[in-house]
């Protein structure tokens, strides 16, 4: 084991070029923790590889010198994924952000893994193409980071999640091994392998580079904002608009606390009295739209929707849209730090677990705010407290476990699209037993597990994790 | 050949069997199989009594079902509350397409194989949100949840489809439904005078390759899918139809050459799989033609 942060540092110059690795206190504080920030853990030196084969030296060196090690890509995971839990090198994929080939004819783009998500999108616009999946973090979030979470955003309820437009995998496995995992084609014969390392959360290789499905960009978008007097409504809504066989692009609800942070910062105007907003969006062929649109807005009547807003151009719909991406960001008008949870539940159980939330908020005296995708159920309750005040960030994990510890007992999950990470490395228990887990357990050996890939992430009770935990868990109190 | 009746009776038999054991989903075996090991040590256990629907939760559009449940017995309950899978319908031509429309659930996962919707509505792999496998041991686990969306854990059932039972026998899914009235109309297009034949080949190549791969398969083309790029066809098992690069096939009828895997590192990693969920070489052994 090297014994100085200097002296790792220096090695590894050497295993890739001194621009390279970054190190010494701005680099560890930079590093410590992704926007989870609740738990830091400062690495010992960070680099910032190029290509495959230069993350493959770097693990390669890590496991010589029984160094852990953790890839990264723009850092703004929700649960800690690629917080360095037991120090050691974390690998940005900065530098990697080439688009290697695209394939118009049949409709994939290979890219190197730390671009951003949107910057896809960007490059094939022009052939009328995109890269569906879209969390809102999308302007910055990297391809790479989006697989390692299995990343959703608001139009999974029609376009699916991160694993449905992944076709084909580079991967540098935990031993440094290369791998080439899937291809331009699905559903080819063999295991998944694609399907189990989509969502793995990095703790199964470092994705390198990927082949991604791109679809054609829908002829015709409808997007509606319909406010309600009460979350009650709303969600009866989402409910029947769906029972009757109508799936929207998107289906996302907003409450009252998330109106209010938008309206300071975007000037989104509502009817006097709306307690909770839905924003509804269509897409697909002109005709169908059309029709789609018009039975969406008679349920929406029919439960009684305030006031209906068509966007009538592009640019209302994309304002309509910043409220609804931007909105977590805008909460920073009202407190200084923000928690965003992400618990999932069955559809019709949407109006229980809100009035829940709310209660839990109440009894804990924490702010609370909730933007989310009905369509899918999966909720985001986000939390708004003063984190310099040791009492709010322990009554904000608390509450947060609480909500969670719900989710499951309505027969949800206690993440959508945010990842297990060390976050709710605890709380994996409450899902799964002993025996499902070491089933879970098994598939990660699959990719020559070793212990310093990722550690202490997804599965709990890994060697060396606890005492580590001390150091990190809660350090922001 | 035993008939287990309740998830611990399967769990049971598989964790004392001495030999092999082997799954046999319907009464015989499924045409894409590849032939299996046979002896007195073999345990041959059939799932077509450990059937029927669990809970069908009608407002969230999931269903939880036994592995043994037919395809047919499955549509016929959701179609009560206008909910489906969204395979194409139950038309004589598409039977061909789906080669084994009306087996059973536990089938058609093992041997995922492409079907007429898959382009618009996806596969079993979108539509499988939770499982209960029996492991090689015996014991019991589960995977996934009821929620539609979940990233809890790794995603191990992935694994499970189309591996033909060898890591593990599935034995309950959690399936996504969807509504019938929002079912899309399967684009898959039938020879005329190949109507009604069965494939023993199926091809998926690049959109590209589409129509040089349609030329080449010629007389023998039974369908085609356009949007999936996929091709039925009936060869004569010892005929190679041409190839296309980054393509992929499944066969019926050609014994081991049913499955084949060209890529030795793939199939390193297969058997490295295989060792890590069944160490003695238990479950089916012979399914997947490489272990």
């Amino acid at each position: 084991m090297l014994s100085s942060h200097a002296e790792l540092a220096k090695a590894l110059q050497s295993v890739l070029t001194p621009d390279a690795v970054l190190s010494g206190d701005a680099a560890e504080r930079a590093y410590d923790c992704d926007a989870y920030t609740v738990d830091r853990n400062n690495p010992s030196a960070v680099v910032l590889p190029r290509s495959t084969e230069d993350v493959a030296k770097v693990v390669r060196w890590c496991n010589k010198n029984d160094v852990p090690f953790t890839a990264r890509g723009a850092g703004t995971g929700l649960s800690g994924g690629v917080l360095p839990a037991m120090g050691g090198v974390v690998l940005s994929t900065k530098r990697m952000t080439k688009i290697l080939e695209i394939d118009y004819d049949n409709r994939c783009l290979l890219a190197q893994a730390g671009i951003p998500n949107k910057r896809l999108s960007d490059a094939v616009k022009d052939r009328g193409l995109y890269f569906a999946p879209d969390p809102s973090s999308q302007s910055v979030s990297t391809i790479g980071g989006n697989i390692g979470e299995n990343a959703g955003g608001p139009h999974t309820l029609k376009y699916g999640v991160t694993v449905q437009h992944i076709l084909g995998l580079t991967m540098v496995d935990p031993l440094g091994e290369i791998l080439h995992l899937g291809g331009k084609l699905p559903g080819a014969p063999g295991y998944d392998f694609v399907g189990i390392v989509v969502g793995s959360e990095g703790t199964m290789g470092i994705v390198t580079e990927a082949w991604v499905k791109l679809c054609p960009i829908p002829k015709a978008v409808a997007t509606a904002l319909i406010s309600y007097r009460n979350v009650a409504d709303a969600c009866r809504t989402v409910a029947e608009i769906i029972a009757q066989g109508t799936i929207p692009a998107a289906l996302e609800m907003m409450d009252h606390g998330i109106l209010r942070a938008v309206r300071a910062a975007f000037g989104l105007e509502y009817p006097e009295g709306t307690l909770a907003m839905l924003l509804i969006e269509c897409d697909g062929e002109p005709d169908r739209v059309a029709h789609e649109m018009e039975s969406v807005q008679k349920v929406c009547k029919k439960n009684g929707a305030l006031q209906i807003r068509l966007a009538e151009d592009e640019a209302e719909r994309a304002k309509l849209w910043t409220a609804r991406k931007k909105g977590i960001g805008a909460m920073g008008r009202i407190a200084p730090s923000i928690v965003t949870h992400d618990g999932v539940i069955p559809r019709s159980k949407l109006p229980e677990m809100l009035e829940f939330v709310y209660d839990v908020s109440w009894r804990y005296q924490i702010g609370v705010a909730n933007l989310f995708h009905a369509g899918d159920g999966n909720l985001h309750p986000c939390f708004y407290f003063n984190d310099r005040d040791p009492e709010q960030v322990k009554s904000v994990v608390a509450a947060g476990e609480e909500i969670i510890r719900r989710c499951v007992e309505l027969g949800g999950s206690v993440s959508g699209e945010h990842g297990i990470g060390i976050e709710k490395v605890d709380l994996m228990p409450l899902m799964f037993t002993p025996e499902d887990m070491e089933f879970q357990a098994t598939a990660k050996r699959i990719f020559n597990d070793g212990s310093l890939c990722n550690p202490c992430k997804v599965l709990p009770s890994q060697k060396g994790c606890v005492e580590h935990r001390r150091r990190w868990r809660g350090t922001a109190w | 050949m035993v008939i287990p009746e309740t998830l611990e009776e399967i769990a049971n038999i598989v964790r004392d069997a001495k030999g092999t054991v082997i799954f046999h989903a319907r009464p015989q075996p499924h045409p894409f199989a590849i032939s299996g090991p046979t002896g007195p040590d073999v345990v041959a256990i059939s799932m077509s009594s450990y059937e029927g629907i669990i809970e069908h939760d009608v407002a969230d559009q999931v269903v939880v079902v036994r592995a043994g449940t037919t395809l047919t017995q499955l549509q016929s309950h959701l179609a009560i509350t206008g909910q489906c899978l969204p395979l194409p319908r139950f038309d004589a031509n598409y039977e061909l397409a789906t080669a084994t429309i009306h087996g059973p659930l536990i089938d058609k996962i093992a041997f995922n194989l492409p079907h007429g919707l898959q382009f618009q509505c996806g596969s079993w792999r979108d539509w499988i949100i939770g499982m209960k496998i029996v492991r090689a041991d015996g014991t019991i686990v589960k995977c996934g949840s009821k929620a539609v969306k979940n990233v809890a854990g790794f995603d191990v059932q992935k694994l499970m489809i189309g591996a033909r039972n060898t890591l593990g026998l599935v034995a309950e899914v959690t399936l996504k439904t969807y509504p019938i009235e929002a079912l899309p109309l399967s684009e898959v297009q039938i020879v005329p005078t190949m109507a009604g034949r069965a494939p023993n080949f199926i091809q998926r190549v690049l959109p590209t390759d589409l129509n040089a791969a349609i030329r080449s398969l010629g007389q023998q083309l039974i369908a085609c899918d356009r949007p999936s790029s996929t091709l039925w066809a009936e060869v004569r098992p010892m005929e190679s139809p041409r190839r296309f690069n980054g393509d992929w096939i499944m066969r019926a009828g050609a014994g081991p050459r049913n499955l084949e895997f060209p890529d030795a590192a793939l199939v390193k990693l297969m058997r490295r799989t295989k060792e890590l969920f069944d160490p003695g070489y238990k479950l089916n052994p012979g399914a997947m033609g490489i272990f």
